[in-house]
């Protein structure tokens, strides 16, 4: 049984329709990353897994439980992470601040452990654990960002375009750090638009368009894939 | 201005009413006062101005914050806010002088039962919106609505009739030159240590934390599993009480009416927009800042204009203190007009 089985998701804002029945699934221990054109639902399909948009039909089930209905701070609690694209941070909250709030559900000790956790995966972000988080560089917001969603010990984790505004050095940093996570066993999906990065430390993809499944495979097989390279990898 | 005393036009006929108010609230902008009347005014230096200025702007932080406050969380200006604190100032009277508590526990006791119904309110009314993602107006129009309801509530259940609290008739005291009353001292600590509690419990608690983090970002809040509607509930909470402590000073300084929260909304508006509304701290420089301006204003002699730069004699001339509404009023279109963000602007 997969960590989490998406089948047949109908979703949007209000009446518009962008996903037109979109299944997946991510088995425990995996990377899966999903590229399409911009406007392919990608966005959408990870708000509609977290629960910020609620799908017409279709069912999610994570951990074996139907959870299509719930909110996502229901999710979270339940081991589901989010790392929305650039908006990943509170900015007028420091460092430390952003971390307790991502172990807001947990009792104080755990989260003053996973504090110290974070900040020995993170050393940059002890340095400036009293700084609000507007004064970081977007590849530390990133870092921030990853570490705040540790916070609850996920068994999944979503993150949207992690490498969205930030210089190569940074982007290595953060895939490093992604690998890492997944070596700790954490299950993780990937919307990135740098595809070929992310599907080479991912064991599989999905390609949506149109708000449908495109195609999917293996990471390897996609990106040796002819066609899929010139219609999404950019040759 | 109509006669705060609770004179409605409806009794009278509209009329009446007409004949009545407008001469004296329409056309004379300054009035020339008998010195007996204005020997108050007339010898108030600057220190009375500040220690004036220090009790109006305590009362009027302690309702800015939670307007404020509410702003920020839930993005809609809440015009029924001056009349929570109102409601509050009427079951702090029944209790006070029907049952003879103390006012300090009246207050102890009036608060969170307003805020209770505050709570309320929230879950039948705007909580239902909020689920439908209605327009930011629709609320506002639902806060308005719900204003004139609890206005209309408060004069069923005590009548229009002008209440004052049981507080013994006091000499005031006189501090570095500026003469207090007791209850006075009493206002500014109160506010004073409200505000210093504010700080604490947004940034040392776990509840103050979420409420800022749901204003910073809302999304990434239910993110982190904060259950913001948890949260807004506590907002309401100290939204309230804090308004209840503000609206029941009003009254002790003043008179206690149920109209009296239409009264005070422009004020309390201007102090929050002043400071920049959806920032707590503005609330309470916005606050302080247009207290300062009502005394200065209303301290202000006109007789030298009048007299032509002393040509003739002519007694001190004062603005009415029945102005007073107007210099918010015009320190707020002001505001919104040239610098709408207010003075810390949005956070």
């Amino acid at each position: 049984m997969p960590l989490l089985k998406v089948s047949n998701i109908v979703s949007g804002y209000g009446r518009t329709e962008i996903l037109h029945g979109v299944s997946m699934y991510v088995d425990q221990d995996e990377i899966v990353t999903i590229i399409g054109p911009n406007g392919a639902g990608k966005s959408t399909l990870f708000k509609t897994i977290m629960g910020y948009l609620i799908p017409s039909t279709g069912n999610i089930l994570f951990l074996e439980e139907e959870v299509a209905k719930l909110e996502p701070n229901k999710k979270v609690e339940r081991g589901m992470a989010y790392v929305p694209q650039l908006e990943n941070v509170f900015l007028s909250l420091t460092v430390q601040e952003n971390l307790e709030m991502g172990g807001y559900s947990r009792d104080s000790k755990k989260v003053r452990e996973g504090v110290e956790n974070a900040y020995d995966t993170f050393p940059v972000l002890k340095e400036k654990r009293n700084k609000k988080a507007h004064t970081l560089s977007g590849g530390q917001r990133q870092m921030l960002g990853m570490a705040r969603a540790l916070m609850t010990e996920p068994n999944l984790i979503l993150i949207d375009e992690p490498s969205a505004g930030l210089d190569p050095r940074a982007t290595e940093a953060v895939f490093n750090q992604i690998k890492n996570l997944h070596k700790e066993g954490v299950a993780i999906i990937i919307i990135e638009q740098d595809a070929y990065r992310s599907l080479n430390i991912s064991d599989r993809g999905y390609v949506l368009a149109m708000g449908q499944n495109q195609f999917d495979d293996s990471a390897d097989r996609i990106l040796n894939n002819d066609q899929i390279r010139e219609a999404y990898l950019g040759g | 201005m109509e006669d705060p005393t609770g004179a409605y036009p409806g009794r009278r006929g509209l009329i009446s009413y007409v004949k009545l108010v407008i001469p004296f609230h329409f056309l004379p902008h300054a009035r020339v006062d008998t010195y007996s009347k204005v020997l108050g005014y007339y010898n108030m230096d600057f220190s009375q101005i500040i220690a004036n200025s220090l009790v109006r702007g305590a009362e009027l932080s302690l309702l800015a914050i939670g307007l404020t406050m509410v702003f920020d969380i839930l993005k809609f200006a809440n015009f029924a806010h001056a009349d929570y604190a109102v409601l509050g100032a009427f079951l702090v009277y029944s209790l006070n002088q029907v049952l003879g508590l103390s006012l300090f526990l009246a207050v102890i006791l009036a608060a969170p039962a307003t805020a209770l119904i505050g709570i309320c309110i929230d879950t039948a009314i705007f909580k239902p919106l909020r689920r439908k993602e209605a327009k930011v107006v629709t609320a506002m129009v639902c806060s308005l609505g719900i204003g004139i309801a609890l206005r209309n509530i408060l004069r069923l259940i005590w009548t229009s009739r002008t209440k004052t609290y049981a507080i013994p008739i006091q000499k005031p005291i006189e501090i570095l030159g500026a003469r207090l009353t007791f209850t006075q001292i009493g206002i500014v600590l109160t506010g004073f240590i409200s505000m210093v509690i504010f700080h604490l419990l947004l940034h040392r608690t776990k509840f103050g934390k979420a409420l800022r983090a749901i204003s910073d970002n809302r999304v990434l809040a239910s993110a982190c599993a904060i259950d913001s509607e948890k949260v807004i509930k506590w907002m309401w909470f100290i939204a309230c009480c804090y308004g209840v402590m503000g609206g029941t000073m009003i009254a002790m300084e003043h008179l206690l009416y149920p109209r009296l929260g239409f009264d005070i909304l422009i004020p309390v508006f201007c102090a929050a927009i002043l400071g920049g509304i959806g920032n707590p701290y503005g609330a309470m420089l916005g606050a302080l800042t247009l207290a300062l301006a009502e005394n200065i204003v209303l301290a202000l002699d006109f007789s030298y204009l009048i007299s032509l730069g002393g040509l003739f004699e002519v007694g001190p001339i004062q603005i009415s203190t029945g102005y007073k509404p107007a210099i918010s009023f015009v320190i707020l279109v002001a505001v919104l007009l040239f610098r709408p963000t207010g003075i810390l602007g949005r956070k």
